[in-house]
């Protein structure tokens, strides 16, 4: 789905002002219903929590990186209209390259290693926000960018009152995005690494051979994504997008 | 402020298409206090030459001799941050300069008082008429106390009765506060009501094609026949 389709449906839901509350009241009534369904199972819904935590943790260390280096990446490649011709066609290689080709070099490099799944998830969830960035600045508009600079607005000022705020909806749209991508890529790459989370302990109960269980700790996960994005993506995605169409 | 000149002004532009001369050999002054407006064609480069007065735009050739280093600058459609509220909006310009934060609100306040928006001061661009987001503009302009105020076409996205409302208000700033200001208009009546001064460009390449000192009295009357001859005679000059 591409980051402006999303953000047209984002933006058309977010008059449902009580939805966040619906969301929350319907991830406990899940996990509850869940974890009685699974307790007979052998799912051990308190240690697939555990895992899931240890796994948000995993990705939120890489989104902070992806954040930091998004915004160096996209700034720099539409600094100028030739750097751009430069390195656009380097930056739109770079996002289509399989992320799991480079996964041997990692476990080689890094061995079985949190490190490696970091790793491997920066370079899933990095493109989305590199390419809100770029877009973020190529729409900006032209008078609001004149103000910035007629009103002294320059160096990390500028960045700090004018780029940052100006993006912040296309950055929060693009790591919607780009954690959507987290989620896929960190279940492959925990069982892959051997390191502990929740794709790591889906791909231990699917070692049983126990599908029912499985789809059940699946349908948790999903909960727990859905709960994420419903909790605090959408939200803040509502708050910073209020004021920002025509001004 | 002292008078600044500019000396032989040429602007082109390079795209795919080839070279496009915007503006050519363009001589001109402006002088402490006046009121200049610039007038000439749609496409004749007026905002190009405002900016580079402004020194947002660079010349190809020639030289701004003497400019202002503190301006401020009011858009056509406004330029508002729309994350910002009006207050912060009024603000910007201070806080870019690294002013202190009760400075910033007491200039703010008296701004926001002078320019008839109390009340508004913590609403979003969003959710101002057209004429409030303007004065915003103007009070965010006045904010940095410019030597001198650029407009570029102010009251052209607004209504008619809100523009004869604001060019008022404009006015009155220019009298209470003693600016330089240069405006840029494709508009001959509000070049005659406003102006102590009217340059008038040709079409593309803009060249300026005559230099008019409006001698009407204060407050202008737009019903007297004087009034109708500088504006038939501002048409005469923009249509060649």
């Amino acid at each position: 789905m591409s980051i402006a389709r999303y953000h047209r449906i984002v933006r058309h839901s977010r008059h449902h002002h009580n939805h966040h509350w619906a969301a929350f009241g319907l991830l406990v009534v899940g996990i509850a219903v869940l974890s009685l369904a699974t307790s007979d199972r052998g799912l051990g819904i308190a240690a697939f929590l555990g895992a899931f935590v240890n796994s948000l943790i995993t990705v939120t260390l890489a989104y902070v990186i992806c954040l930091m280096l998004g915004l160096i990446i996209g700034l720099v490649t539409v600094a100028t209209p030739k750097v751009e011709t430069l390195l656009l066609p380097v930056v739109d290689l770079a996002q289509s390259f399989p992320t799991f080709a480079v996964l041997p070099v990692l476990v080689y490099q890094f061995g079985h290693s949190r490190i490696t799944v970091v790793t491997i998830l920066v370079i899933a969830m990095i493109w989305p926000i590199v390419f809100s960035v770029i877009g973020g600045i190529k729409e900006q508009r032209e008078d609001e960018a004149e103000a910035a600079t007629a009103f002294g607005a320059t160096g990390w000022r500028r960045l700090r009152y004018y780029t940052w705020p100006l993006l912040r909806p296309q950055i929060i749209t693009g790591s919607i995005i780009s954690w959507g991508q987290a989620w896929d890529t960190i279940v492959g790459a925990e069982i892959i690494a051997g390191v502990t989370g929740a794709g790591h302990y889906l791909g231990a109960i699917g070692d049983r051979g126990d599908i029912r269980l499985l789809a059940l700790g699946i349908l948790v996960y999903l909960f727990l994504i859905f709960a994420i994005n419903q909790l605090f993506w959408l939200p803040l995605l509502h708050r910073y997008t209020k004021y920002t169409a025509e001004s | 402020m002292k008078t600044f000149e500019l000396q032989h002004i040429t602007k082109h532009y390079d795209d795919d298409t080839g070279t496009s001369l915007i503006l050519q050999d363009v001589n001109m002054t402006v002088r402490p206090g006046e009121f200049l407006c610039l007038m000439g064609p749609s496409g004749c480069g007026k905002s190009t030459l405002l900016r580079i007065m402004a020194g947002l735009a660079d010349a190809t050739s020639g030289h701004v001799v003497g400019r202002p280093d503190r301006f401020g600058l009011v858009f056509q459609n406004f330029g508002l941050m729309p994350w910002l509220t009006v207050a912060e909006n009024v603000g910007f310009g201070l806080k870019m300069r690294g002013e202190y934060t009760k400075a910033i609100q007491r200039t703010t306040m008296r701004l926001v008082d002078m320019l008839g928006l109390k009340g508004l001061e913590n609403n979003h661009p969003k959710e101002l008429s057209g004429g409030q987001k303007q004065r915003v503009g103007i009070a965010r302009a006045l904010a940095v106390e410019p030597e001198i105020l650029f407009l570029d076409e102010p009251f052209s996205a607004l209504d008619a009765a809100t523009a004869m409302e604001l060019r008022a208000d404009l006015l009155r700033v220019w009298e209470t506060t003693g600016k330089t200001i240069v405006m840029v208009t494709h508009l001959p009546e509000e070049a005659a009501e406003l102006a102590d001064r009217i340059v008038v460009l040709s079409p593309r390449p803009g060249m300026v094609v005559k230099t008019i000192h409006n001698s009407l009295d204060r407050p202008r009357q737009a019903r007297t026949p004087e009034f109708y001859k500088l504006v038939d005679k501002l048409e005469g000059l923009i249509r060649g």
